[in-house]
């Protein structure tokens, strides 16, 4: 094996390494970083239909409401509907900005746009009304949706002369928000509130709320009233089907029960659950205050970090290799950060959690190659800095370029296959960071050594 | 070399039990290790919130509640007050042109009554500032009873386990509830004011220890009466009665605390607004001698005989301990939040989403194992297996270590394990490589492979006690499904030091015993031709 001369063209890659943080810098500097919703305050929501929708029709329902919200269409197997991710930025100009989301009129407003993409609100209209003006006022008022803090008399009164309202605005309305705005216009949220949790969409239900629900209901006059089956069936056949029940038959088929009991079942789920025909995934929302108080415990974290790998070294090792080792992870963040943005990354929790992780990674690194250099001055009696630096450089070469390599292979595998954003957003700076990290452990960190022992104080000298 | 084995049995055995012990079940299967591994929200699906409790609100309520009780206070002391103001930014009641017949030095008697205030004069007008200690207290308050609040309400939702938790020292509160799936309603729920409600009881029909005695002794029942329950958990009383309808709610009540009466006993005070008051006046007269309810969120509390026409002002006496007055007052001011509460974040997690995020991420981290298994045993040969069996010996090891410590496994934390396959193997590639220079500088295999172990092991340290500094400050700085990512790194960089150095040096040196008259060791692929030496 030769040594190959690693310190004899620092000069070169140490103005590439200059060149390529001051781009960095400038470009993060001209364009900036993209901020997420978390670190900006804002919603994000995550929306799946069991059908293909075209981008351009759901666009065209959110940009009137929420004009400027950005959809992305997110990866999916053919053939199994369509998702979207749906940014909505928080302006300051919107009123009470210290809270989160949107605002239940606003959320509402929303969802009446995804189902309209279905037929989610025709198919709970067409349920109230189908079943009796009882039935309704039984259901509603055991819910008590009016919240009527009284007799059973007067609560019970009260609902059946919402029923009466409610039924007589069903055939003109063509959206719940529509209906409850006739019915209630003061406080039309919660009416909608109410009808959706009085019926819910059964592929928008848990399987532990679906169990409670039919313990409650015991549609089938179970002595135990026990449903855990009955659940565990329908939700069976709901993921068998990408996680959307087609119809009522193919949840009585999931259901397994035998027929007479399957009879009564099917009316029960008719005329208590709409099927539902898209579902909100993940619903994240960040108030502006604490967005910035994110970021800034982000930063907190990373300095906190590099201060305290600064002392560690310092008290190790010398402070040279110290101050060395924190140029090198300076020139691995800044440039991560750079190439990261230029990619189009957004800034987010798990990307901070990738680049501390990075700081580490890169230290791992460079700690192996300084830890040698030190031992290789410990044992030469007449040192010659350079020399010893290129032999430690090349001595922990193959450790350096196989476990780079095995990293990568694995933060790799995840960036490529798991279709997961979470984790892709995690994997792409440590890609990144793996390369620059491998990189400066190898040319800039020991050459930085070089410098501070050449200018400040030599590291043969203990 | 026994006690190697034995330290690696235990270990196992360890990651075993702690894996799969049975829970309440009681039965041991491969499968309990689904249990026993916590999933954290965003890989369980949920709701979780972080709210707020709004602490210049409170102060702002607790401000003005004063400035009219001191006002009243005053009066009945042979005070007489103009008006009372209170002013936020200042923290301050003033009382206007202030004077009394009975007491020459007013200043005096105030700050004598109101020693939680710094009591100054200008003219006639007294101001009374809030002490900071006062201040502190009133926050404190505030915070403690929302988070109550919110556990009883959140218990109405029927979802299993949820957890409310304050952030300690903070005035943030933690809501996390699993297979909750309506986010709305949980957002409507935290931020509601309570249901108090004040209700005269029915005449005539007393209580009864259970619903159906008393409505056998009840008789005739007027519409729109309400069976209530009574639980008074202090003395252990429980009984029915029969209410008339709502005659006052919690907004009519401007300011609950406790006094004492005529007779220096423990007492309840109760200031009404303006508003109840009159209420009150019209409604009290008529009723002397019956019974007044206090109704929270549906169960009584309390329900003390109107002895006078009552007003705006009036107290609840009985033979109360100390005790119990503290608890009934706290019990009529929960009635309503104490402060506005504000949703600082919140997210909803659809079921689906974790279990999706763990097939992809498990079918990533047995992808990236497998890449690596490939590389490592080409690479190392006879050595990369025992580098594999180490890591092999990892993978449960950080599972059963995770869930030893009660920490869950969040979906970042999927990507911090599949990160420590990658890293895990760092250490042994430390060390086969320094066995390599051992070796091709011509040392004995058995001497090669100790000098390799020991020179290896400071690097080692140094090198992982800075990323676990890192990983350290994400886990004091983050939060949530972040925090999980840190906890795993710094799981997987202590189990991967003890497999890495202890484990497979111990395969490695019952490996070299069968073989101690070996020459060469096959660790070295690359240059196994050449005899070693020669380079």
């Amino acid at each position: 094996m030769k040594d190959i001369n690693f310190m004899g063209s620092r000069g070169k890659f140490g103005a590439l390494s200059v060149l390529l943080v001051i781009a960095s810098l400038a470009y993060l500097i001209i364009f900036g970083m993209k901020l997420s919703v978390e670190f900006e305050g804002g919603i994000k929501l995550t929306i799946t239909f069991p059908q293909e929708v075209a981008i351009g029709d759901l666009r065209q329902r959110i940009d009137a409401l929420e004009p400027g919200s950005q959809i992305v269409q997110l990866k999916r197997e053919a053939g199994t509907g369509s998702e979207f991710s749906i940014k909505i930025r928080k302006s300051d100009s919107d009123e009470d900005s210290h809270e989160s989301g949107l605002g239940i009129t606003r959320l509402l407003l929303l969802e009446r746009e995804f189902a309209g993409l279905g037929n989610d609100d025709a198919d709970l209209i067409t349920l109230l009304t189908s079943i009796t003006d009882a039935d309704m006022v039984a259901r509603l008022s055991a819910d008590n949706l009016l919240k009527v803090n009284d007799t059973d008399v007067v609560r019970n009164k009260q609902h059946t002369d919402l029923v009466t309202r409610i039924k007589a605005n069903l055939a003109e309305s063509t959206s719940l928000v529509d209906l409850a705005t006739k019915v209630q216009p003061e406080g039309p949220d919660d009416l909608v509130l109410g009808l959706r949790k009085a019926y819910p969409a059964i592929n928008r239900t848990t399987k532990e709320l679906f169990a409670k629900i039919l313990e409650r209901d015991n549609p089938l006059g179970r002595e135990d009233a026990a449903y855990a089956d009955v659940a565990e069936g329908v939700m069976a056949a709901r993921a068998a089907n990408n996680d959307f029940l087609p119809d009522h038959a193919t949840l009585l088929a999931g259901a397994g029960l035998e027929a007479t009991e399957a009879a009564t079942f099917g009316t029960y789920m008719k005329n208590n659950f709409t099927i539902g025909h898209y579902k909100i995934n993940d619903n994240a929302s960040f108030s502006a205050s604490i967005a910035a108080e994110l970021l800034n415990n982000a930063w907190t974290a990373v300095l906190l970090a590099l201060l305290g790998i600064l002392i560690y070294i310092g008290l190790r090792f010398q402070w040279g290799y110290a101050a060395a080792s924190v140029l090198a992870l300076f020139h691995d963040v800044i440039i991560s950060l750079g190439v990261f943005a230029a990619l189009g990354g957004e800034l987010s929790n798990p990307v901070v959690a990738a680049f501390l992780t990075i700081v580490g990674y890169s230290l791992n690194d460079t700690i192996v190659v300084f830890d040698r250099i030190r031992e290789n001055i410990n044992h030469n009696r007449k040192p010659v800095v350079v020399d010893l630096m290129n032999n430690s450089i090349n001595q922990t070469l193959s450790r350096t370029v196989v476990t780079s390599l095995t990293t990568f292979f694995v933060v790799g595998v995840i960036f490529f296959t798991s279709g997961n954003e979470t984790l892709e957003d995690f994997s792409l700076p440590l890609l990144i960071g793996i390369i620059v990290g491998t990189y400066s452990s190898i040319f800039v960190a020991s050459p930085a050594l070089l410098w501070w022992s050449n200018k400040f104080k030599s590291i043969t000298v203990n | 070399m026994r006690f190697r084995w034995a330290i690696i049995g235990l270990t196992l055995f360890y990651s075993a039990y702690t894996l799969l012990a049975p829970g309440e079940d009681n039965k041991w299967s491969l499968d309990n290790y689904k249990e026993n591994i916590h999933l954290g929200l965003d890989l369980r699906g949920g709701v979780f919130m972080k709210l707020e409790v709004d602490l210049a609100d409170a102060l702002d309520q607790y401000l003005e509640e004063q400035a009219g009780t001191i006002k009243g206070s005053l009066e009945g002391d042979k005070f007489t007050v103009a008006s009372a103001v209170h002013d936020f930014d200042s923290q301050s009641v003033t009382l206007h042109s202030v004077a009394s017949t009975e007491y020459p030095d007013t200043l005096k008697r105030i700050k004598e009554i109101y020693g939680n205030w710094t009591v100054t004069r200008t003219g006639d007008n007294i101001t009374l500032r809030l002490h900071e200690t006062a201040k502190k207290a009133i926050e404190e308050g505030a915070i403690t009873q929302t988070v109550k609040k919110i556990q009883q309400r959140v218990d109405e939702l029927g979802v299993t386990e949820p957890v409310i938790n304050r952030t300690l020292g903070s005035n943030r509160i933690i809501v996390e509830l699993a297979g909750a799936d309506d986010d709305q309603r949980v957002r409507q729920i935290v931020q509601e004011p309570g249901q108090l409600e004040w209700r005269l009881a029915v005449r005539g029909a007393s209580q009864a220890a259970t619903p159906e005695e008393l409505q056998r002794n009840a008789g005739n029942v007027p519409p729109g009466a309400k069976m209530v329950h009574f639980v008074d958990e202090a003395r252990g009383s429980d009984y029915y009665m029969y209410l008339q309808e709502v005659m006052l709610t919690a907004s009519h009540v401007s300011d609950v605390s406790v006094t004492r009466d005529e007779r220096g006993l423990p007492a309840v005070s109760i200031v009404l607004n303006r508003a109840g008051g009159q209420i009150m006046h019209t409604n009290s007269g008529s009723n002397v001698g019956n019974q007044l309810a206090i109704v929270l969120d549906g169960i009584g509390i309390s329900a003390p005989v109107i002895n006078s026409q009552l007003s705006e002002r009036f107290i609840i006496q009985g033979s109360f301990s100390q005790q119990e007055v503290e608890d009934l007052v706290i019990k009529i001011k929960s009635g309503s939040l104490p402060a506005k509460v504000v949703v600082l974040q919140s997210r909803k997690i659809g079921p689906t989403l974790g279990r999706d995020a763990i097939k992809s991420g498990t079918m990533s981290a047995v992808w990236g194992l497998a890449l690596v298994v490939v590389f490592i045993v080409v690479y190392y040969r006879v050595a990369g297996l025992f580098a594999l069996a180490s890591l092999a010996l990892n993978l449960p090891l950080i599972m059963a270590m995770l869930s030893g410590i009660g920490a869950v496994l969040t979906l970042p934390g999927v990507a911090g394990f599949i990160l420590t396959i990658g890293m895990a193997v760092d250490a042994n590639v430390l060390i086969f490589e320094r066995i390599r220079e051992e070796l091709r500088s011509g040392t004995m295999p058995k001497n090669a492979v100790d000098v390799g172990y020991k020179s290896a092991f400071v690097t080692i340290m140094d090198a992982n006690i800075t990323t676990f500094l890192a990983a350290f400050c994400l886990y004091l700085m983050g939060e949530g499904p972040i925090k999980g990512f840190a906890i795993m790194l710094m799981i997987g960089i202590v189990c991967s030091i003890f497999t890495a150095v202890f484990c497979s040096r111990t395969f490695f040196l019952q490996y070299i015993k069968r073989r101690s008259s070996a020459k060469t060791l096959s660790i070295w692929p690359l240059w196994a031709s050449k005899s070693p030496g020669s380079d």
